[in-house]
């Protein structure tokens, strides 16, 4: 290995009057000319206008700098010049710019008593992204939810997208980074089971069942409700691969074995893991291109108490707690269902007995780095950990409660048009999601 | 100044080569460093740059060349170790401090800069001073913006799509 200190490396060497120039070089190079002459013209080409910036190209200005922006950042830039509210009106730079945002774990915060609030909100949700040091808590909606005995509930987080119902039970779909939302009355007194992108027509299609409550034997039956359209939610009844799969679905994916299971939307497909009941466990799968369910094997060999399903880099992952550790074990191969260890997590105990009182630990893995954030049921922090059990950093919030909902949400400021609003008359009415952001 | 073209290196292993500027200076540098170029990379693995000849670069002046040379002096080693995955912390640690010092530097540099990297595509170069300019427009109103970026005063119709936009949006200027 050379050493190689800065200054003395470089070595200027006086100009010599002999050009050297053999053609393999100019063929090589050729690349990096071409490039510049197409930049070189883009200035030219460029409006009068806006004439952004006379020394950089446009193409560099939006896709290596205004694309590294987020959300208000970039929003702002839009009122710069003609060329940048072109650019941050073009759906394939906002795909992009959404490609490019991390995936960061959200959290719930419910405000204990109708005294203790966050910026005149009983509500929060908050993405926390636990890639920066110190974590960056970033806050996601605001809302008030006013009922004490239930809670609004998360469904669904899917290309920026949030499904959530508030304790009024009805439901509604957000999109944080636009502030757009729209309320969803046609799940009303349905269960929602998932929300997803349906590949091959470019939808947003969320899963639902009814028909259980207070039913003897009972028998739900699944709807698909594709977002922005005028159709009626279309009924696939009771779809499974095998019978064997009637015993998970037939009373909706809110009884008890699956209670508080979240899904993970992972190629086409929506997986539940079952947490509670039975010795026997499953995992669950929807097909959400034959729109069927089937079960999948559960790795009983690493079996602890409560299961939780994860996106791990592009496969699932399944994380078990106990009071002082967590592991998670990855899906290694589909075919044969393969699973292995990744992760073994022993909780801080001792660093975090010396700043709770009587602390009981709950905790999640929330990140592909197995990162986790821990909460004690006893106080209001929250603790972030890493894959090693060190601790990171804790937070506290006075008199709310907060929860990893299991879900991670990646910004996108693209514009659906199933989100879009009518141009009123005045100004459009402050939405209910986003109060005191 | 001029060095041996064998190079001084012990094992006698660190190759040169010589790349010119458009203002026609010439500038050895370890074929290493130059390599975190993936245009200079193909011309060196064909052999390229050593000897007496030189990779005449027409579109990098010899300021802006010294720079993105430093930059690839410095970084040389870590990408040489794959991303450096057994840097120690400390390691990281220089290169980050080297890297914070690197782009605080006039603007005009920095476009010359990030322009050299583009076309030379140095990708951590790129990357780096993007970021720069990228933070430098965060958090700053649309006037701000292109105050700090040098554009001409908005015409009026200019300005009255800027008050259009900032009506519309008024929640991300809060």
């Amino acid at each position: 290995m050379q050493d190689t200190a800065a200054d003395s490396s470089i070595r200027r060497v006086p100009a010599t009057p002999r050009p050297t120039n053999p053609g393999r070089q100019r063929q090589a190079l050729g690349r990096s000319a071409r490039s510049m002459e197409k930049t070189a013209k883009k200035v030219r080409s460029q409006d009068s206008s806006g004439a952004t910036a006379a020394v950089l190209p446009e193409e560099l200005i939006a896709w290596e700098i205004l694309i590294r922006l987020r959300g208000k950042d970039l929003i702002r830039c839009g009122a710069v010049c003609r060329a940048w509210h072109r650019l941050t009106s073009d759906p394939d730079f906002l795909l992009a710019h959404h490609q490019r945002q991390p995936s960061v774990p959200l959290v719930s915060l419910h405000g204990k008593t109708a005294w203790h609030r966050i910026d005149s909100v009983d509500a929060a949700i908050d993405a926390f992204d636990l890639h920066q040091r110190p974590t960056v808590r970033q806050p996601v909606l605001r809302f008030n939810d006013y009922s004490h005995r239930r809670r609004f509930v998360v469904h669904a987080s899917c290309d920026g997208l949030i499904l959530l119902s508030l304790s009024n039970g009805r439901f509604y779909l957000c999109n944080p980074a636009t502030r757009q939302w729209i309320s969803l009355p046609k799940l009303t007194g349905g269960g929602v089971a998932g929300m997803y992108l349906h590949t091959a027509s470019g939808e947003y299609r969320v899963l639902y069942w009814t028909g259980t409550r207070r039913s003897v034997a009972p028998d739900a039956v699944y709807h698909v409700l594709t977002i922005g359209s005028s159709a009626e939610p279309r009924c696939i009844q009771q779809p499974i691969d095998s019978p064997s799969v009637k015993f998970f679905v037939a009373s909706g994916l809110n009884n008890l074995m699956f209670l508080g299971s979240r899904p993970v939307l992972l190629h086409d497909c929506l997986y539940w893991v079952q947490l509670w009941g039975l010795e026997t466990k499953a995992i669950l799968v929807f097909d959400t291109v034959r729109e069927s369910f089937r079960l999948m094997r559960y790795p009983t060999e690493f079996h602890q108490p409560c299961p939780c399903l994860l996106q791990m880099g592009g496969t699932l992952g399944i994380s078990w707690r106990s009071t002082t550790m967590m592991k998670l074990c990855v899906l290694q191969d589909y075919r044969t269902e393969a699973w292995s260890l990744k992760y073994q997590i022993e909780f801080p105990v001792a660093e975090i007995s010396g700043m709770v009182e009587s602390p009981r630990f709950s905790g999640m893995i929330v990140s592909e780095d197995g990162d986790a954030l821990i909460h004690c049921s006893s106080s209001f922090h929250m603790f972030h950990i890493d894959s090693k059990g060190k601790l990171l950093q804790k937070f506290r919030w006075d008199g709310l409660v907060s929860s990893a909902t299991g879900f991670r949400f990646k910004e996108s400021l693209f514009r659906h048009a199933f989100l879009e609003r009518p141009r009123g008359r005045g100004r459009p009415r402050q939405p209910r999601f986003f109060r005191g952001l | 100044m001029a060095a041996p073209e064998s190079g001084d290196g012990n094992n006698g292993a660190a190759r040169m080569v010589t790349l010119i500027s458009s203002d026609n200076t010439r500038f050895e540098v370890e074929a290493a460093a130059a390599s975190l170029s993936q245009t200079l990379q193909l011309t060196i693995l064909d052999g390229g740059g050593g000897g007496g000849d030189g990779i005449p670069l027409p579109n990098v002046d010899s300021a802006t060349l010294s720079k993105v040379l430093e930059y690839c002096i410095k970084h040389a080693p870590a990408a040489a170790n794959g991303g450096a995955p057994n840097a120690t912390a400390v390691d990281r640690a220089e290169l980050e401090r080297f890297d914070n010092e690197f782009v605080n530097i006039d603007q005009s540099v920095l476009y010359s800069l990030i322009m050299a990297a583009h076309n030379l595509e140095i990708e951590g170069l790129q990357s780096l001073v993007a970021k720069k300019v990228a933070d430098m427009i965060k958090g700053k109103s649309p006037m701000e913006i292109r105050r700090t970026l040098g554009f001409p005063d908005p015409t009026p119709e200019e300005q009255a799509e800027m008050n259009a936009h900032m009506l519309e949006y008024g929640w991300a200027y809060e």
